[in-house]
């Protein structure tokens, strides 16, 4: 766990050198941050004007940030189920079947 | 004009003639005709051609509707772009197998009757064996072995499917089948193996991981794709798809996040994407069915741009796996672009092929009234980023300094991914060219709307976000060398061990039945019939000398003699051949 705090943290768009800043991580955070927020202020604009077509089939979707929470959530919980229950289960040394 | 040649033909007999060229003439010649059977292909027209008459059969070597066109299409599309990637390919066998592999593709998607198709199906295996093989390795070597045999298994299923229908229905057409009956039941099975149903998959993360590095965007192109398409063809709205579909789409992101082998993971990515086509065929309305086949157009190209990008690394660096990678996008930064590319478009995200497709299959969904797959289908595009879209970027080009030195890989290599690429923002920001030609052009889908631009940024974004505070906070599975045990443990260790454990039962069996049929019983006769006839004899002469009143010397000379010729064993030869004609007697009489 410590090993990998020590990282610096990539993102994609910056320059070559960005990735090898320790700050990096802020930095990117901060950008998907601000992604994040945008998205979640448009659904807002929705809510206000009725007059755009949101095409929406379940009355979910229509819902403030739905997309946002769920892609969350989602991402959440499939990595922890991933790490506490499927990796105890099925876990195995490199050369299991070498054996 | 209908073109004049089944497009099969152009690949198998042009690929005849490879193994007698070299260098650049080869390469040449590959490049020109793979495109010429792409021409070939796009000069079809809708109806049907080519038939055959074979026993009391017709094969149909030239079914062409929007379905099977716009596969046939996408398969003579991605040739060209895998031989260019492949040109540098030592090995004859390998760029054989891959036009084999193409053209049986092809034809299996064009048949028109169930016998031809079953030709060119199992084709396509020997091809794809062929291309695990031919990286000449030992795990190579195995994982062939199991491909085959799991495909071997599933064709002979299939085979049987096929023939109880041609035994029902007198005809081998291949159409609208239905699982109510028993070959229907096994048909729809034999498909499904090929497709990588949840438990019949295994054999697609085993093997294509060891294949070599061209051969596998053959691989993970024609498989899977042909038998989505078979089930499209023969089940639409077949609603256990739509299970089968969302367990697809949503159980091998748990392995995928856990492997360590970059190729693995794009494995199991694949089977995730297939999961997304096998609902749309279970959802089975126009526009799913619309769904399924732009799905697979942009699925293709996408994931065969992530291969050829995992293929480079592996080219340049001789590395695969997360544990020995990491850092590359300054060695290799066109590598890194063209694999953004990808995992953007695998992401699905606005502006790149995925987008368009993906959104189709669940709005079909949800439309049809699937609530359920929907939200499967909404939480597989949501874990794309912890699987694929942000994992294998960060762990083959940035996360922590591997200090690998690499550079880009040949101009063909690099030509052959921006082709690719190119096609992913094409259809991403271009749908329409790839809408015009779907199957149902009665359903209509319009992907940019202003609500799903921005409920997917958000999906993807929160996503993202959730991917990385994970990551930093240490609660990301870290990457580790281990193997993460799949259904296949239960024939790769599981058979093993019934087979020790028969072993142990079976073979004290086996012993005592050796002990007692043929080192007594056998035995016990051969001596009977040797000594213990000699000495019946032996005693009945006795009596004629006592008798007679012979020389005893005479005496001892006979039976000498007598000794050795029952030796011979001319007792037992004689005892056999009076058994056997005993039992023939009996046969006859009886």
């Amino acid at each position: 766990m410590a090993a990998r705090k020590k990282k610096p943290a990539p993102k994609p768009e910056e320059p070559r050198y960005f990735l090898d800043d320790p700050a990096a991580r802020t930095k990117l955070l901060k950008a998907l941050g601000l992604i994040c927020f945008l998205s979640f202020i448009t659904d807002f604009g929705f809510l206000v004007s009725s007059e755009i077509d949101k095409h929406e089939h379940l009355k979910w979707e229509s819902w403030v940030g739905f997309y946002g929470i769920f892609g969350f959530v989602a991402c959440i919980i499939i990595v922890l189920v991933a790490k506490y229950i499927l990796r105890p289960i099925s876990e195995r040394k490199e050369d299991f079947y070498d054996e | 004009m209908n073109s004049p040649v089944p497009p099969f033909l152009i690949y198998l007999i042009g690929a005849i003639l490879i193994p007698f060229l070299q260098g650049r003439v080869r390469s040449v010649y590959m490049m020109g005709l793979s495109l010429a059977g792409l021409w070939n292909v796009l000069q079809i027209d809708e109806g049907t051609h080519w038939l055959i008459p074979f026993l009391d059969y017709e094969l149909v070597l030239g079914r062409a509707d929007g379905l099977s066109l716009i596969f046939s299409n996408v398969f003579a599309v991605i040739t060209p772009i895998a031989v260019l990637y492949n040109l540098n390919a030592k090995k004859t066998i390998e760029h054989v197998a891959g036009f084999v592999y193409a053209g049986s593709a092809i034809g299996v998607i064009l048949a028109g009757d169930l016998i031809s198709l079953f030709i060119f199906w199992e084709t396509l295996t020997l091809c794809a064996v062929a291309l695990v093989l031919a990286r000449d390795h030992e795990d190579s070597r195995k994982a062939a072995f199991r491909y085959l045999l799991f495909h071997i298994v599933g064709g002979l299923i299939l085979l049987a499917g096929i023939c109880l229908y041609i035994r029902d229905w007198g005809t081998a057409q291949f159409g609208m089948i239905g699982t109510d009956s028993l070959y229907g039941k096994l048909i729809f099975l034999g498909f499904g193996v090929n497709c990588a149903w949840p438990l019949l998959h295994t054999w697609l993360p085993d093997a294509y991981p060891k294949a070599t590095v061209g051969g596998v965007i053959f691989m993970a192109t024609f498989t899977t794709k042909s038998a989505v398409y078979a089930l499209a063809r023969a089940f639409p709205g077949e609603e256990i798809l739509i299970w089968i579909g969302g367990t697809m789409a949503v159980f091998p992101i748990l392995f995928a996040i856990l492997e360590n082998d970059l190729r693995k993971i794009l494995s199991y990515s694949l089977i995730n994407q297939v999961g997304y086509m096998v609902v749309g065929v279970g959802v089975g309305t126009s526009l799913a069915l619309n769904g399924t086949a732009a799905h697979a157009y942009s699925h293709i190209l996408y994931k065969a741009l992530l291969f050829m990008a995992m293929g480079a690394i592996i080219q340049q660096t001789g590395k695969i796996k997360a544990t020995e990678l990491g850092g590359l996008f300054r060695k290799m930064p066109w590598t890194c672009a063209f694999c953004i590319i990808g995992a953007l478009s695998v992401s699905a995200a606005p502006g790149f092929s995925g987008f368009v497709s993906k959104s189709m299959i669940m709005s079909a969904a949800v439309e049809a009234g699937h609530v359920g797959a929907w939200v499967a289908l909404l939480f597989a595009g949501a874990c794309v980023m912890p699987k694929a879209g942000l994992k294998l970027p960060y762990f083959a080009f940035f996360g922590r300094d591997s200090k690998l030195e690499a550079t880009d890989p040949p101009k063909n290599m690099l030509w052959a991914m921006a082709l690719a690429a190119a096609f992913c923002i094409g259809i991403g920001c271009f749908p329409g060219a790839l809408y015009a030609h779907l199957p149902n052009q009665d359903a209509h889908y319009q992907p940019y709307t202003l609500s799903h631009v921005v409920g997917q940024v958000q999906l993807l974004s929160f996503s993202a976000l959730a991917f990385f505070l994970l990551l930093f906070a240490g609660l990301y599975p870290s990457e580790k060398r281990a193997t993460i045990l799949d259904a296949d443990f239960f024939y790769r260790r599981g058979l093993k061990q019934a087979q020790a454990a028969l072993a142990t039962k079976l073979n004290g069996w086996n012993k005592a039945t050796y002990e007692t049929v043929v080192v007594c019983w056998i035995g016990g006769i051969a001596k009977w019939s040797s000594a213990g006839t000699a000495s019946i004899a032996a005693a009945c002469a006795r009596i004629g000398h006592r008798l007679r009143g012979t020389n005893p010397d005479a005496i001892a000379r006979e039976e000498e003699s007598r000794k050795e010729a029952y030796n011979l064993g001319a007792t037992s030869i004689s005892l056999t051949a009076l058994m056997s004609i005993i039992i023939m007697a009996l046969l006859i009489l009886l």
